[in-house]
């Protein structure tokens, strides 16, 4: 049966597993650069460099491939894209030249206000093709591949597509790849009482790329993706599903907060490693 | 227009607790200020007030975590009463942009100049100290557009060869504060007699003419 992931998706090169750069492990970093395959950068840290950031970026670029991690492009704008943002975020991503880099299916700003983190967008077929446009708009000027990740929330605005398809939707429509955060699927999956795998199997997973794992905590009954401790269990388990359905490019270790020591995410590093040299012979199967 | 208007809304329901409350209080009215349709009105019902509120919370602590990184002797002393002052400068400005973190701090300390009566004196001079190379570094950056000057090492070398070392923190200095390289600019300023203003521009032309 012939595969169904794109071709373009199945000529980028296998990067391992990496961590998501940040400034407080910087040194560790760059010591321990063997046991790290690549890094995810957050594009917006590198717009408007000063000299440090542009040594610091030329550095990292040397040593490690890089992937551009946008936060706040607001693809989900039904106003449109912010020019200027796109300018900025374009000759960051542009100078690196990365194998693909990656955004969110969500709205961060809506005309001149900033919401401050990834909000959810209305599952509608009007707003697919509102970030489908932007998509296209955003292609114009960075023609590195791109990959869109499920974010996590609190709260949702309906629509008449569920999750699942309205993900395939934007994927399948725009031709982007998936950088499926299985922690935020996880988070969600609970928040909102659902079974994490049935929502894999009705995405087109043969379309990610790339994954992010990480963990979070409760408050106030509500599973949070803060980035703040080890992966959980069930994020290993959906890994190792991932894994034994489609041909994983890359994944990151996204620490964010209460970071420990290095040598505990140099351990998650390995562990996903463990699980990623295994692909294709893997037999995963959830009661 | 119709999903722009819905994205207008919930955004403010996001950033103002007073939108919430106006929310709660009569949907429709609400919806009727952002001229949503019908159909958007339906979407809107699916918005649980209690996991709204949750999220609002939300963006303001990362907000404030954010801000942490460039007070943090402010943060590790005053902590409790830089929360209370936040939430309610929070409501009153957004930051936007690529560099939005720096501009809500920078932001931050001025509401605290401002709203000064009832904020600690020794919470606004530290954070005032805090915050000052981080005002001028910001300003420059955005006056300068030193991002164009991407050969940093040619510029380093032609720049120490022209004013005998003297440029070396400027350039080498991987965090380089403005006021490092005020100090040693201003010599250089004074020697070609420029005025005090041009500052600016000379590290324009230093840049961008070797």
């Amino acid at each position: 049966m012939p595969s169904l992931t794109p071709s373009w998706i199945q000529k980028l090169p296998s990067l391992g597993v990496g961590i998501g750069f940040r400034k407080a492990l910087k040194q560790k970093i760059f010591t321990s650069h063997t046991q790290i395959d690549f890094l995810e950068i957050i594009t917006e840290h590198y717009a408007q460099p000063s000299f440090g950031q542009l040594q610091e970026l030329t550095r990292l670029n040397k040593i490690f491939p890089l992937i551009p991690h946008v936060l706040g492009s607001s693809l989900g704008n039904a106003s449109g894209l912010n020019p200027q943002y796109l300018k900025e975020i374009a000759s960051v991503i542009n100078a690196i030249k990365p194998l693909w880099w990656s955004d969110h299916i969500a709205i961060t700003s809506t005309g001149n206000l900033d919401i401050g983190h990834l909000a959810p967008l209305p599952r509608t077929m009007e707003m697919v093709k509102i970030i489908c446009e932007n998509i296209s708009t955003i292609k114009k000027k960075i023609k590195y591949p791109l990959i869109l990740e499920n974010i996590s929330f609190t709260h949702t605005l309906g629509g008449e597509l569920t999750e699942e398809e309205f993900i395939k939707e934007i994927i399948e429509r725009s031709d982007c790849g998936l950088l499926l955060d299985l922690m935020n699927l996880y988070a969600n999956s609970q928040n909102f009482h659902y079974d994490p795998i049935e929502f894999l199997d009705r995405i087109p997973i043969e379309r990610v790329v790339q994954l992010h794992i990480i963990g979070g905590h409760w408050e106030e009954g509500i599973l949070v993706d803060s980035h703040s401790s080890a992966p959980p269990a069930r994020v290993w388990e959906l890994l190792e599903y991932v894994a034994s359905r489609t041909k994983i490019k890359g994944i990151i270790i996204e620490w964010d907060e209460n970071l420990p020591a290095f040598d505990r995410i140099l351990t998650e590093v390995k562990r996903a490693k463990k699980i990623l040299s295994k692909q294709g012979t893997l037999k995963v199967s959830f009661a | 227009m119709s999903l722009q208007s819905l994205q207008e809304l919930s955004t403010a329901l996001y950033l103002s607790s007073a939108e919430r409350e106006a929310w709660k209080r009569n949907a429709d009215v609400t919806a009727n200020k952002y001229s949503l349709d019908n159909s958007d009105k339906e979407l809107l019902k699916n918005l649980n007030p209690e996991r709204l509120r949750f999220y609002a919370d939300s963006l303001k602590s990362k907000r404030f975590n954010e801000i942490a990184q460039f007070i943090p002797e402010t943060m590790k002393k005053f902590r409790a009463e830089l929360w209370q002052h936040f939430q309610e400068y929070a409501e009153s400005y957004v930051p936007i942009g690529c560099k939005k973190v720096v501009a809500d701090s920078l932001s931050f300390g001025e509401f605290l100049k401002v709203a000064n009566t009832h904020v600690s004196n020794s919470l606004t001079e530290l954070i005032k100290q805090e915050l000052a190379p981080w005002r001028m570094n910001f300003l420059l950056e955005k006056q300068s557009n030193l991002y164009k000057a991407s050969k940093t090492t040619f510029y380093t070398i032609q720049a120490n060869r022209y004013l005998g070392g003297k440029t070396k923190i400027i350039f080498l200095n991987s965090e380089s504060r403005p006021f490092v390289f005020s100090a040693y600019i201003h010599p250089a300023i004074f020697f070609l007699k420029l005025p005090f203003s041009s500052v600016i521009y000379t590290w324009r032309f230093i840049a961008i003419s070797f």
